[in-house]
């Protein structure tokens, strides 16, 4: 048992988390093996001392971040199932799910991307586990009247088109992709894209909806 | 040079032998493809089938060097500064590219070309997460490239739209035996 004096636990949690929140955007953003415990130390306005107690090693850092669920999966889906809302509408809604996502959490998406290539399990299974969690959130925004064919092109057109955008999005503004992702005018060039891209209309079954 | 060779799962002579540097191995991959231009034969709507065939193409053309996606995913996520370079060349010669292929059939095609771009950066991103070391294998499954084909398809159809409602809804049928 350290006999350390204990100190007050809320200051603890709130400089832990400090320090996995700096560590989680200089992997996403510089990545694992180029980013330095100095640098992390840096940026929460620590020691390296100080972090080494929280922290003995950076790969410390990394587990933590792959094993504390770090809002890596869809919240509760947005305007559930409005009545007047038309199939079009809801596959932009659901882009704007996945683009609210990306905004918010892109370091820690570009870090847990790093760390797939890079081959760690942990971070395989997360990735597929935070996939599935977006299918099943998907499939409420996609017209159930279609078959399941369409539907599951409907949602590989979905998905990946809002993939690309990330990442290029990303790859083009660096530090700015947030705000780019979440400005106005950049939503509504994408919807127009999406209804290029997942065509649904294409799809409708008008006889079958009146029935 | 080392962190490419890493990431690319080879050595660093390996990469050197094909490339003297880092610019080298990203101008390698921004080498156009030739392209016939395409014959608008006068009101008739695009060929999608052939166009798909076209802009498919293209894209089977970079995949003949599957270990540069993953050097240009891994400098995108990181955003390297030669991989930022290398994008903003990228997407400029690939408009540069396809705008005219699109021309014919699609007055105003800017906003197809950026979403095949965003749609097959994609498939690129999750070709190199999904896949690893094994990208070779993936690119070569038979449902790999239907999917690459079926998507771009998806596209051109949905296109349509904007430029001529009515051609559209004729190739929606096509769409949907498209799906299957």
């Amino acid at each position: 048992m350290p006999l350390m004096k204990p100190r007050p636990s809320a200051r603890r949690d709130a400089t832990r988390r400090r320090i996995l929140e700096a560590a989680l955007s200089l992997f996403g953003h510089k990545g694992f093996e180029r980013t330095t415990v100095r640098e992390i130390a840096d940026r929460c306005g620590l020691t390296d001392a100080a972090l080494y107690y929280y922290f003995p090693t950076k790969q410390d850092m990394l587990e933590t971040l792959l094993t504390e669920n770090w809002r890596l999966s869809p919240g509760e889906p947005c305007g559930r199932r409005g009545h007047r809302a038309t199939p079009e509408e809801r596959l932009c809604q659901l882009a704007d799910a996945m683009l609210d996502d990306l905004a918010e959490n892109g370091a820690a998406i570009r870090f847990l991307r790093r760390a797939v290539i890079a081959g760690a399990p942990e971070a395989v299974a997360h990735r597929r586990q935070r996939w599935q969690a977006w299918v099943a959130y998907a499939s409420d925004y996609i017209d159930e009247t279609l078959s399941a064919a369409e539907r599951r092109l409907i949602m590989d057109a979905v998905f990946t088109f809002v993939r690309g955008v990330g990442f290029l999005t990303h790859a083009e503004h660096g530090e700015l992709t947030a705000s780019v992702l979440s400005s106005p005018a950049f939503r509504a060039a994408i919807h127009e894209q999406l209804r290029i891209a997942a065509p649904i209309h294409l799809f409708a079954r008008p006889n079958l909806r009146l029935a | 040079m080392r962190a490419i060779g890493l990431a690319a799962g080879v050595t660093d002579a390996a990469i050197y032998y094909h490339f003297s540097s880092k610019a080298a191995i990203l101008r390698a991959l921004l080498v156009e493809p030739e392209v016939m231009p395409p014959h608008a034969d006068g009101g008739a709507g695009p060929d999608i089938e052939a166009l798909t065939e076209e802009i498919t193409g293209i894209f089977w053309r970079w995949a003949e060097q599957p270990e540069l996606w993953r050097i240009i995913v891994v400098g995108g996520l990181e955003y390297e500064p030669s991989t930022v370079d290398f994008f903003a060349s990228a997407g400029a010669g690939y408009r540069r590219l396809v705008e005219p292929l699109l021309q014919p059939w699609y007055p105003e095609p800017a906003a197809i070309v950026e979403t095949l771009r965003f749609v097959l950066t994609g498939v690129i991103l999750e070709t190199v997460l999904n896949s690893g070391d094994h990208i070779h294998t993936a690119l070569r499954h038979p449902g790999y490239r239907r999917r690459v084909r079926r998507l771009v398809s998806l596209i051109l159809k949905g296109g349509l739209e904007s430029a001529a409602p009515g051609l559209a809804r004729e190739a929606a049928a096509g769409a949907r035996t498209g799906v299957n």
